[in-house]
């Protein structure tokens, strides 16, 4: 077979992989990232190309649905949970809140808005969130649920290691001065249990390498 | 795409660009991007951290250039090293700091107020349209820091941000002046705060800390007459991680009073007992603002409202990246910021702070800006050597080598210092 014709029919093949986002296929969760990843590689920033190359992949999944300026990025795939506490608040009417949208980790990206309009309306698309594993342990999905209801869990591993008593006390002011009122005395004292097994200067190790795998594998 | 009749390989590759030399590649492009190295690290201690900057892969938020991340979600990004070579920050490299993860991304301004309300004769609201109309536009240039800045020096450390150095910029803020609104509603007799609220929330109890961010400043604190809210830094709208469409401006006050997305002001008849006034945001009554793990513990410590910035100054180059050649002329520079008064002298040392000789100040943009400074070094001999910086405001204070340690990682102003590999000149 001459080559240039096994191109023309291998070509819309590797045109459709490069048109899937390239996380769907090398990358553990599809985010936006995939999409903008794969804009960026594409080198001739044609109108054709960037079509092809970014596909609003929630549009084809969900084409029904018309997404208004704020919602047109991927929804993050563990949506920031809410407690009846932000459900009763009243939505102000004047500004969206920010979403959050998973990021793989070490890639500089930039995620993207929809097209701009003349209106008075300004936004930003969704912000990156890209949070490190926890150390595995005991609880740990506890921990997980629990801290992630108001911040990602990277506010523990950023920490320097801290003892025992600070973890307390910082579980404690979360319970009561920033209203977590969700944790029971039970779950905070497993989530200190937690912090103190994994993080403090006795128990913490420096990280596994989580981020970085071999080609092909999960 | 699949009905174009002719591409070339060639074509095809040109399209496709990397992603199509990956795939065309295969094994040998994937084999390259996972030779297996150590990540980089996202924590340090119980040590405190040595390297200029905080720790964390640069990532870039909408309308931002790469930052540091520290924490994703809310976010805190910290500016690089790199851009404190010039003494005003550019907007999209500033960093970003929320203290709750819901802030806005999309504000719209036909139905958007600046409310001026509480103990006021006539409560107003006004729209973005109006402040740009109806008042005298006006500037300043100041540094905005974070209180925590530089935390992760702390010893014993704290919890919080693990902030390096980088939390802090400089820009020339423009808008309206804070006594303007305030005039326009007028304020009434028996008010003593005025407190300042944007649109951030979190999923925290209503009424805790964690659902509402509030900061107040007392009536009679003449820093006042210095805010302004500011629709622009560096002559560019605001970005909205930034606080979009205004932002109260406190020259030399930190960060924290400076209210993104300023959507409230409201004049208070009593102190205000809010989680971010009372129990946050609290520093030693003592201008240093330091005191000791013990005197925490055994409750000796009386606490107040942060405040003002005190002084400080950072070498920007030469940095650990670089070696000079003995004999060879070099510039040492940096930047100096104090929030209690002008900065009026740098001083330098090449011997790790033994012995310290003048540095020349550099463009003058007002006294709450960052001041560039730079001092001529020649390093005669090969060697390993220790620069170091203080500064003096007109306060009359001198920053120290006496560290600074209080229970929420605030204030950190001490000498700053950077190894300086010299080599031969052969």
């Amino acid at each position: 077979m001459k080559y240039p014709l096994l191109m023309g029919m291998l070509f819309p093949v590797v045109a459709l992989a490069v048109a899937l986002p390239l996380s769907v296929l090398i990358l553990p969760t599809p985010t936006v990232t995939g999409q903008t990843t794969a804009g960026q590689i594409a080198a001739p920033p044609s109108p054709a190309s960037a079509a092809t190359a970014s596909p609003p992949s929630t549009s084809v999944t969900t084409p029904s649905v018309p997404r208004t300026q704020t919602d047109s990025a991927v929804p993050a795939t563990r949506p920031v949970p809410t407690t009846s506490a932000a459900t009763t608040r009243p939505a102000s009417a004047e500004f969206t809140p920010v979403q959050y949208a998973e990021q793989v980790r070490g890639v500089i990206d930039r995620i993207t808005n929809g097209p701009y309009t003349t209106d008075s309306s300004y936004a930003i698309g969704s912000v990156p969130q890209d949070t490190p594993a926890l150390a595995d342990g005991e609880n740990v999905d506890l921990v997980r649920a629990t801290c992630s209801v108001c911040h990602a869990t990277t506010f523990i591993t950023s920490q320097p290691p801290l003892p025992a008593a600070t973890w307390h006390d910082e579980v404690y002011k979360m319970k009561e001065k920033y209203g977590a009122t969700f944790i029971s005395d039970e779950n905070a004292d497993k989530i200190i249990a937690y912090l103190s097994a994994h993080y403090t200067p006795e128990t913490r190790r420096a990280e596994t390498p989580d981020a970085v795998r071999p080609a092909g594998q999960p | 795409m699949d009905d174009q009749p002719a591409l070339s390989r060639r074509a095809a590759l040109s399209l496709l660009g990397g992603a199509g030399a990956a795939l065309a590649l295969g094994r040998g492009a994937l084999a390259q991007a996972a030779v297996p190295t150590t990540p980089a690290p996202t924590f340090s201690g119980p040590g405190p951290l040595e390297s200029w900057n905080g720790l964390g892969p640069l990532i870039a938020l909408p309308q931002k250039v790469p930052l540091i991340r520290l924490v994703d979600r809310p976010p805190l990004y910290e500016t690089p090293r790199a851009y404190f070579q010039s003494p005003l920050t550019p907007a999209a490299a500033f960093f970003v700091r929320s203290n709750l993860a819901l802030f806005p991304a999309s504000i719209d301004l036909t139905t958007w107020r600046l409310k001026v309300e509480g103990n006021v004769r006539r409560p107003r609201s006004f729209s973005l349209a109006a402040l740009l109309r109806d008042f005298e536009p006006v500037s300043v240039t100041a540094v905005m820091q974070c209180t925590g800045n530089s935390r992760s020096r702390f010893q014993p450390r704290r919890p919080g941000g693990q902030w390096g150095n980088g939390a802090m910029g400089c820009a020339t803020w423009t808008g309206v002046r804070l006594r303007d609104l305030l005039d326009r509603a007028g304020i009434q007799s028996g008010g003593v705060q005025v407190q300042f609220q944007g649109l951030d929330q979190g999923a925290g109890a209503p009424g805790s800390g964690g659902a509402e961010y509030k900061k107040s400043l007392d009536l009679d604190d003449p820093v006042l007459d210095e805010c302004i809210v500011a629709y622009a830094m560096n002559g560019q709208p605001l970005p909205l991680l930034n606080g979009f469409p205004v932002r109260l401006v406190v020259p030399g006050y930190f960060a924290t009073y400076w209210m993104k997305t300023l959507s409230f002001i409201r004049v208070l008849t009593e102190p205000d007992t809010n989680f971010w006034m009372a129990s946050a945001y609290l520093q030693p009554d003592n201008p240093r603002g330091t005191t000791t793990p013990q005197a925490v513990k055994d409750k000796k410590v009386k606490f107040r409202p942060v405040g003002s910035m005190p002084v400080r100054s950072f070498i920007m180059t030469p940095d650990e990246t670089v070696k000079v050649p003995a004999g060879l002329p070099i510039t040492v520079q940096g930047l100096a910021l104090s929030g209690r008064g002008a900065v009026t002298k740098v001083e330098v040392s090449t011997d790790g702070g033994k012995t310290w000789r003048n540095a020349q100040l550099g463009q003058d943009l007002g006294k709450y800006a960052f001041r560039p400074w730079s001092f001529a070094w020649t390093p005669k001999q090969p060697g390993q050597y220790t620069l170091a910086v203080r500064a003096t405001d007109a306060s009359g204070a001198t920053q120290t080598d006496q560290p600074i340690w209080n229970p929420s990682g605030y204030l950190w102003n001490t000498i700053e210092r950077q190894t300086v590999t010299v080599g031969q000149t052969g």
